[in-house]
């Protein structure tokens, strides 16, 4: 379960987020939607830790484990799909090798690739984002503009694959200005103006 | 835990920062004046070449293997694995550095010159040591490319530093151990005839 108390958040003087609460249970999916600029990714940031809120409090279930796409995904440019999802399951001992070579074939990846990730298209680089977000049997997923470059067959892949996610307990946040026709949510919130309503 | 293809590129940088420290070493071996004093710091401490070519070499060389870590940070403090990957870095980049004075000392042991011969040896040894420690303290502080932004920058201060020591610092220390390195004395007794 994923609980977010009275999350506020400013950049200097302009309020980003205002006084947020949003609780997530497991196998929930939830939509956050939002103009360029309302805060999605910052209020990802804050619940994966990588920013201070300047108030209120994040709090994750004790069996919980978080994985996150948060904006541009930045890899080790020079290594492979396979090595550099290999690398960030490894620092956690969650390393499945099978697990992620599953993965990867699902989204149309060939894990035996060898060429950088570099060279990888748009698309390629922010499947790889996905899968590092799912690979470690995280139990609370977010997903920040998931299906951004990602064609139509993808999509498809993506939206499969949260539906299973869910059903198995997993709890899921997709966060996009626009919507994902095929996705079911349980959930649809929308940020504006610092505030999320229902 | 680090991926094949990143221990690799760090090996082989490695390997070619020790031999670059041999050949610079043995090339200033080989073309010193044989009318000069053979001190060990009168090699390697007095001239500029390690500190102002080979140093700034090696810290560039250093702060791009930290950089190639900063795009995939978020991914990597997600997990908890900031402090991880940051005592690998260090101990990457303290290597670095170390392989570039093991390059820089092996041809002097090799061609068999005594230490100190211009000054007292312990002043002589406590000069490399902290020639030594200057270099390893600025290859700590390029770990801040990994916690904070501005790489480049970093960088940049990280030489400067550097040759501020050496131009500044260090050649004034030189002078303590040695009347040999003072300017004015050597212009006097090395250039006037
Ligand atoms: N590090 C930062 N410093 C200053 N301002 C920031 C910072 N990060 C975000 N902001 C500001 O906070 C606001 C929200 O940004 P955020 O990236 O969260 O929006 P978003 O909803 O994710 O937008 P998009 O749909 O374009 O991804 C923006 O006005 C942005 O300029
Ligand atoms: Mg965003």
């Amino acid at each position: 379960m994923l609980k977010v108390e009275n999350v506020s958040k400013s950049f200097k003087k302009r309020l980003v987020l205002q006084d947020i609460n949003l609780t997530v249970d497991a196998g929930e999916l939830v939509h956050i939607s939002g103009i360029n600029g309302s805060g999605k990714s910052t209020l990802f940031k804050i619940i994966a830790k990588l920013l201070a809120p300047d108030q209120g409090k994040v709090t994750l279930g004790s069996d919980d484990y978080l994985g996150a796409l948060i904006e541009n995904p930045g890899f080790l440019e020079y290594e492979s799909g396979l090595s550099n999802l290999a690398f960030l399951a490894k620092l956690n001992q969650h390393y499945d090798e099978g697990k992620i070579r599953q993965l990867m074939q699902r989204f149309s990846l060939d894990p035996d690739d060898p060429q950088a990730i570099k060279n990888y298209s748009i698309g390629m680089r922010q499947k790889v984002g996905i899968i590092q977000a799912v690979m470690e049997d995280q139990t609370i997923i977010l997903l920040d503009e998931p299906t951004r470059g990602i064609d139509q067959e993808g999509i498809g892949q993506f939206t499969e694959l949260c539906h299973e996610l869910t059903s198995s307990g997993k709890s899921i946040v997709v966060a996009s200005h626009d919507t994902i026709a095929e996705m079911k949510y349980d959930r649809q919130l929308h940020l504006e103006n610092g505030v999320l309503h229902e | 835990m680090l991926p094949t293809k990143t221990k690799r590129h760090y090996y082989y940088w490695l390997i070619g920062i020790f031999l670059m420290g041999i050949l610079a070493s043995a090339n200033a071996l080989l073309t010193f004046d044989p009318q000069d004093k053979k001190d060990v710091l009168n090699v390697y401490l007095y001239p500029h070449m390690l500190s102002l070519y080979l140093q700034s070499f090696v810290l560039i060389i250093s702060g791009k293997e930290i950089m190639n870590f900063t795009t995939v940070k978020p991914y990597i403090s997600l997990r908890g694995g900031d402090n991880d990957i940051g005592a690998r870095l260090w101990t990457a980049v303290i290597l670095n550095a170390a392989a570039l004075f093991l390059g820089i000392f092996i041809p002097y042991i090799v061609v068999g010159w005594s230490w100190f011969t211009l000054g007292s040896w312990q002043l002589g040894t406590a000069l490399i040591v902290l020639h030594i420690v200057v270099m390893l303290v600025l290859s700590t502080l390029l770990l801040g490319i990994y916690y904070q932004a501005h790489p480049y920058l970093q960088i940049l201060a990280a030489i400067m530093l550097n040759l501020v020591f050496h131009y500044m610092i260090e050649n004034q220390l030189l002078v303590k151990y040695s009347i040999y390195f003072d300017q004015l004395w050597r212009d006097i007794h090395l250039y006037s005839h």
